[in-house]
């Protein structure tokens, strides 16, 4: 290891004279290195070490860089805004504490284990197990190498998992994604990927990692909007089972730092300009590499054995920042003060081409850091020797209150722990939302009744409803054999799936149970382009609705937030997102269900040629997850039989704003669907109490193009016809017309099959909760729509609207002759 | 510290033999990678490619004879009953003209697949190799000119960020 380059520590951008630098400088060698440093954090490095009377270590800089990034620290959730709303003003301290927390704080659900503190929200799953649930976000990796991006993105979430607590057992996976139209045809700057690759890349990453690792890809979605096609966006999740015993962790003085996986390369080091030339095609070094599965696997498999036989205190995973972030958190723990001293030469390295400041934050793959008693190494030795993954003893953890690194006896890093994780100035910005005025009155839809046909098909066809089939035929979502509620439903398997529900009993041994939890989702950029406030609330509503659709008990769910925005600094944009965290915190109030995690990615712009930027459209990304006391009682949204009653939940009102219909008729200044909390609390529970107690036979919420395009998905994917008769749904005095009641995509609603011998049942438990028979399934495979004067207004053949539901995907793919099915199709129809 | 200096990939000089492995479908049998770039090509511009064959590479630099490294094609790297595999020394069997472009992940990239080769020609009993790179080949057969074959690697088979690619006239 003497090879070692020790000369790079003094090149590049080597923090040579700190102490005399004037802001200017600073910046400069803040701008060289890419620490993505602000002034204020720049002056806050310079002060303190001003005061110890020494220049910082360039390893230092990089450590407090890391620590102090957005990605680590979510500066701008944490620090103060000032918030201008109409003519009020507020001052908020930290809008995560004020907004996500906050409402976490005041439900004080007893299911909630351990949140917002370690790798992933933990709740409580039965009596014995617990269940681990983090979303992630890994847009920039995966903008730039969308297969490789993807890959690590899934692979570090899944270490979120298995360092969250002491470990949990990965159970699933999930995927959603953000692109621009995978046929677009506009311009896109050169180094900017086609989003048919973006996506097509993705994922095969995700696949691919999954897949590897036997973990099943079962829950997700895609959202199409042109405005992502500089800055796609992929959230990944892991949901994991441990046991409630292994919930909490900690570092004791003494413990030894110990790093499993993976070697440490010169990979992920972002911007970091290295001088050797020895290295032949890596002028341009990738802060994105090639996931290992594999490895991960044997990691996964070795780190279970190990915690259940109780060899380790504490355990984290090497994210963003590598062994500086993840030692650095860990020595946080340990006693009063906190510490740790490593001897970094000690770790194990791919390359002899790596500077001892690079290896302290270098973000290779597939790798663990654990707090391990000293009379328990040579145990823990054998178990991951056993499993064929390497380890290593990088130092101690103590309670000195300093993190201190070595190279070979040359000192690399001593910070005071106080400063490493407090020292961050927080610096106040400006925010501001101006409520849009109310639009001018619209022209009537009444007259457009004729295009309703012609509107449905185009519904079904768009790309944000359309069939994801050929995205999940891909994964295997069955793997560990605990998929219950699978993502593609119905007769033929293939008709849109709620939510997915997971049986985790398998893979733990308690076959005798069947509890199982659901995962469901709410995403729509186009309500967040209208109001942000209704875009969280919405989101919410549309995270349970699909729980509440597959039979989980929503009365006990938890959400976990992903927040995808522009730029902080633009008071408009912060604006924007201040709404929608306070949207998070009244919906989760409103529906009595906490946040256990979240995570937020900022600074998705792109500069266009004349240098002016642009914020992608702000997105909000709610997951959910609730029991499912029983996996025998789950129910799918295809329709059954004929002959059976339909029913209809909710109010439908005149809320057509940021709606598909608008855009097939080209209409704005619609309503944007609000939640009327309390009344979708009550439906939601009391539907949810239905469907468990087996009183329902299929349900499926309604959301993006309305009652007809549920209806039409609930019809073609039971092949099961269904007749509808207008005058009889629920509705507000502004829908008064069966265009306006047709595609209207007020929240909280939901179609239902009932068969007539549990119609009363049904009745009498649904009692306080508006809703209406307004149809039956009939024979006929057909969708029937009955307009408010009796006459029939569309008869549409279930074949033609499916077709059009599964030919949109993969023509815009380019592969027009795949239909994504599995051989039935239902066009015998 | 033993074992670790042990698994660090030793230095390579120019005197370690390097063999290439090329592994590509059996005549007859369907290859579906080679379909699927085939049906690509029109999205690039490209209409005039009459086959499509892709073959997986692996490159060996080790202290192993051609006739290890054969064996370590034979045993682990093709699939016996539906793949063929040859040592890029050996003659080829001639082929019609053809482009002939290549995707292999840069050096400064890790390359899982090339570690697990690395491990399992070790489990074969055979001589370790210090290191193991992978990439692939396609073949396309047909009139194309050296601008589409360009881009056909930049847009549908690689990304400068990860790969360092060659395009050659055969």
């Amino acid at each position: 290891m003497n090879a070692m380059k020790t000369e790079a520590e003094t090149s590049g951008a080597a923090p040579a004279a700190w102490l005399a630098a004037a802001p200017r400088q600073l910046a400069e060698m803040n701008a060289r290195a890419g620490w993505s440093l602000d002034a204020g954090e720049l002056a806050a490095v310079q002060t303190h070490f001003r005061a110890l009377k020494r220049e910082p270590t360039r390893a230092e800089v990089e450590t407090l860089a890391q620590t102090w990034s957005e990605h680590c620290k979510h500066k701008t959730f944490t620090s103060p805004i000032l918030y201008r709303e109409g003519k009020s003003t507020k001052r908020i301290k930290s809008l995560l504490k004020e907004t996500i927390v906050e409402a976490t704080a005041k439900l004080k659900k007893p299911w909630c284990l351990s949140v917002f503190e370690d790798n992933a929200g933990i709740v409580a799953f039965d009596k014995k197990w617990a269940l681990a649930y983090k979303v992630e976000t890994h847009n920039h990796p995966c903008a730039v190498e969308p297969y490789g991006g993807a890959e690590t993105g899934v692979g570090g979430v899944v270490r979120d998992v298995l360092g969250a607590g002491l470990g949990a057992k990965p159970v699933l996976n999930t995927d959603v994604f953000c692109f621009a139209p995978p046929d677009y045809d506009g311009p896109l700057p050169s180094g900017t990927l086609h989003p048919k690759r973006t996506l097509t890349s993705v994922v095969a990453g995700v696949r691919d990692y999954g897949n590897r690792m036997g973990i099943p890809t079962a829950a997700g979605g895609v959202w199409f909007d042109a405005e992502y096609r500089h800055n796609p966006l992929v959230f990944v999740g892991t949901v994991g089972l441990l046991p409630r015993s292994a919930v909490k962790k900690s570092v004791k003085p003494g413990d030894l730092i110990v790093a499993a996986g993976g070697r440490t390369g010169r990979d992920g080091l972002h911007g970091a300009t290295f001088s050797s030339a020895a290295l032949d095609d890596s002028a341009s070094v990738s802060a994105v590499q090639i996931g290992h599965a594999i490895n991960e696997k044997k990691l996964l498999d070795a780190l279970l054995r190990a915690r259940d036989r109780g060899l380790y205190r504490g355990v984290t995973d090497c994210g963003a920042g590598g062994f500086s972030s993840a030692v650095g958190e860990m020595a946080a723990l340990c006693g009063a003060r906190g510490g740790a001293a490593v001897d970094l030469e000690k770790a194990l390295f791919k390359t002899t081409e790596i500077a001892p400041w690079e290896a302290w934050v270098s973000e290779s793959q597939e790798r663990m850091v654990f707090a391990v008693p000293k009379e328990k190494l040579s145990a823990f030795a054998e178990v991951f020797s056993a499993e064929g993954v390497e380890h290593c003893v990088l130092g101690e953890f103590n309670d000195s209150g300093r993190l201190k690194v070595a190279w070979t006896g040359t000192v690399l890093v001593d910070l005071d722990l106080e400063f490493l994780h407090h020292g961050v100035p927080r610096r106040e910005r400006q925010a501001v939302w101006e409520t849009p005025k109310p639009a001018a009155k619209r022209a009537s839809r009444a007259a457009r009744r004729g295009e309703a046909g012609a509107a449905l098909r185009w519904c079904l066809a768009h790309l944000n409803v359309c069939s994801r089939e050929w995205i999940i035929r891909q994964y295997d979502h069955e793997v560990q054999a605990g998929t219950v509620v699978k993502p593609l439903q119905g007769l033929h398997h293939d008709g849109p799936g709620d939510a997915t529900v997971i049986w985790p009993q398998a893979v733990v041994g308690e076959e005798g149970s069947y509890r199982g939890f659901g995962v469901g989702h709410g995403m729509n950029p186009s309500y967040g382009k209208l109001d942000p406030y209704a875009m969280a609330f919405s989101c919410v509503d549309e995270a349970l609705s699909n729980l509440v659709c597959s039979g989980a008990d929503v009365s006990q769910a938890s959400l976990l937030d992903n927040f995808c925005w522009g730029d902080p600094e633009d008071p408009k944009e912060l604006g924007r997102l201040v709404r929608a965290a306070i949207g998070c915190r009244d919906a989760a109030l409103a529906f009595g269900a906490p946040f256990i995690s979240g995570k937020d990615s900022l600074n998705n712009t792109y500069a266009d040629a004349k240098g002016a930027k642009h914020s992608i459209p702000g997105t909000l990304l709610i997951s959910a997850t609730a029991p499912v006391p029983d996996v025998r009682q789950a129910v799918t949204m295809d329709f059954k039989t004929a002959n059976n009653s339909v029913y209809m939940v909710g109010v439908t009102a005149d809320e057509l704003g940021g709606s598909l219909w608008e855009a097939f008729a080209g209409e704005t200044g619609g309503r944007v669907p609000e939640v009327d909390g309390k009344r979708a609390k009550a439906a939601l529970h009391a539907l949810s109490a239905a469907i468990r107690s087996g009183l329902v036979l299929s349900a499926h919420d309604i959301r993006e193009g309305g009652l007809v395009t549920a209806a039409a998905e609930m019809a073609f994917s039971g092949e099961v016809g269904v007749s509808i008769d207008l005058e009889r749904v629920p509705r507000a005095k502004d829908a008064a017309d069966p265009v306006t009641i047709l595609f209207s995509e007020s929240q909280s609603r939901f179609l239902l099959e009932v068969t007539p011998e549990k119609e009363k049942a049904f009745l009498k438990a649904m009692r306080g909760v508006t809703l209406a028979r307004v149809g039956q399934t009939i024979a006929n495979p057909i969708l029937r729509v009955v307009d408010l004067d009796s006459r029939t207004l569309l008869e549409e053949r279930l074949g033609e609207l499916k077709a059009a539901w599964q030919r949109t995907l993969p023509a815009a793919l380019g592969w027009p002759g795949l239909n994504g099915h599995n051989g039935h199709n239902g066009s015998s129809r | 510290m033993s074992a670790a200096a042990q698994a660090v990939p030793k230095p390579v000089g120019a005197e370690v033999p390097r063999y290439v492995v090329e592994v590509g479908m059996k005549p007859g049998n369907p290859d579906p990678a080679a379909l699927a770039l085939q049906s690509q090509l029109s999205s690039v511009g490209v209409a005039s490619v009459t086959e499509v064959r892709v073959l997986a590479l692996y490159e060996l630099r080790g202290r192993m004879t051609a006739a290890q490294a054969t064996l370590a094609a034979r045993d682990l790297l093709a699939d016996p009953v539906t793949q063929d595999y040859r040592l890029d020394r050996q003659a080829a069997a001639p082929l019609p003209a053809h482009w002939r472009l290549e995707v292999w992940l840069k050096s400064s990239m890790t390359d899982p697949v090339g570690e697990s080769v690395r491990k399992a020609v070790k489990d074969l009993n055979l001589p370790e190799p210090a290191t193991v790179r992978t990439g692939a080949a396609y073949q396309l057969f047909g009139r194309l000119q050296k601008s589409q074959a360009d881009r056909v690697l930049e847009r549908l088979l690689s990304n400068p960020v990860i790969h360092r690619v060659t395009a050659e006239l055969r």
